[in-house]
């Protein structure tokens, strides 16, 4: 799937400095004035004179806008661990050289699989419009991110993955367009201009009244010069107020996924998530549910999550002093009897 | 498309992922460097323990 494709990088807290790429920080929030009062100074015989006309209707109708289609289940992914859990030790240690700036250096022990030990060294430059992120490991793969907005509107991402085997590699272009009620997205991974190979999506996401939107996402893929295929998927959600979101989205024609979340307090949030796949010519039926917690208090962070497969996991982050915090993550697998845990340190400085 | 047109496009992908791979790290620090006064100490940048 293109979703696998796309990255998650490990959030950290951030006390200070400048913001790093996380989940919760959906690119650039800057604040758009559409004029629904303003003059039409163009005449009926201009065509662009009923476009304009058209248009102000629809900002008189003052619809918010709906934020980006991939992050439309966005606050069940920080209520949920799976993002965020470590396994074996782990030290990040940042550093914040300038507002725009920043380095990190991070230790892992104890992994499972052939290599136990890694490193990477991540750098992170933020600009007002710019903001581009590097990591580098051990076995010399990298793993690139490049936003750019070109106009208060139009933003150019541009993410990519280049590993030692090149067969691995891939990049991803994508150009999103924001508009007063709309965002439009446009991505390309790994198109090849020589043989038209390549994934290709397209995705339109509008307000259709202030709690409710609805999308839909195009898939081209070319996996091989000759041989093409097309799925299409929906995605509703409807935020009946600020602390609560119900999502529901396809994937193709076999995949459904829907999610509630709702903001139970200041210091408490919860959700649950239920995804559903049916393969017909596999005769693949299955389903996963989860539900999960997080609590924030002013030292800590708390996350708790349960699983319909018998895995029950929970993750701890404790700011023992300013700059400097401590994870614990631990999950039980009670079906196969697999558990995973980690401890690790944040250091900021 | 020209086989050789395509073979030019083939080469400068591969060109352009080497420079990639290699160089966007150094550039990132490179611009985070410039742009950030007081300059930082270098042994700041590449050692985790300064």
């Amino acid at each position: 799937m293109a979703e696998a494709a796309q990255q998650q990088p490990h959030a950290s807290p951030m006390a200070t400095g400048i913001a790093v790429p996380s989940i919760s920080d959906m690119g650039f929030n800057k604040p758009r004035h559409y004029d629904a009062e303003e003059e039409i100074h163009q005449k009926f015989w201009n065509p662009l004179y009923y476009y304009k006309a058209l248009n102000q209707h629809r900002l008189r109708l003052n619809l918010p806008n709906p934020g980006q289609f991939e992050y439309l289940n966005k606050e069940i992914k920080t209520t949920m661990l799976t993002n965020y859990a470590i396994e074996g030790g782990r030290a990040d240690l940042a550093k914040i050289l300038s507002p725009n700036f920043q380095v990190m250096h991070s230790f892992q022990l104890g992994l499972p699989g052939g290599n136990p030990s890694a490193f990477e060294f991540a750098g992170v430059y933020a600009d007002e419009n710019t903001m581009m992120h590097g990591k580098m490991d051990t076995d010399f793969n990298l793993q690139a991110r490049f936003n750019h907005a070109l106009s208060k509107d139009l933003q150019l991402k541009v993410q990519s993955q280049l590993m030692t085997n090149d067969s691995q590699s891939m990049v991803q272009l994508e150009g999103e367009y924001t508009g007063s009620d709309y965002t439009a997205n446009v991505k390309a991974i790994n198109p090849s201009m020589v043989d038209g190979t390549g994934i290709y999506l397209a995705n339109y996401l509008q307000s259709i009244t202030p709690k409710l939107s609805v999308g839909a996402e195009l898939l081209y893929q070319a996996p091989m010069p000759k041989v093409q295929e097309t799925s299409i998927s929906f995605a509703m959600r409807y935020q009946p107020s600020a602390d609560r979101a119900w999502v529901a989205q396809t994937q193709g024609s076999n995949i459904l996924t829907t999610s509630y979340w709702r903001k139970v307090s200041e210091k408490c949030e919860a959700g649950a998530e239920l995804q559903m796949l049916n393969v017909p010519s596999q005769g693949r039926r299955e389903a996963s549910c989860s539900v999960g917690v997080k609590y924030d208090f002013a030292m800590s962070t708390f996350r708790a999550m349960a699983d319909n497969f018998g895995k029950v996991s929970m993750l701890l982050e404790e700011k023992i002093a300013p700059g400097f915090s401590f994870l614990l993550s631990g999950e039980l697998d009670h079906l196969k009897g697999e558990n995973k845990f980690g401890i690790g340190i944040n250091l900021e400085s | 498309m020209n086989d050789s047109v395509k073979e030019i496009i083939i080469k400068g992908t591969a060109v352009g992922k080497f420079l990639l791979h290699w160089g966007y790290i150094p550039f990132i620090i490179y611009v985070g460097y410039k742009s950030s006064y007081p300059k930082p100490p270098l042994a700041r940048i590449f050692s985790p323990m300064a």
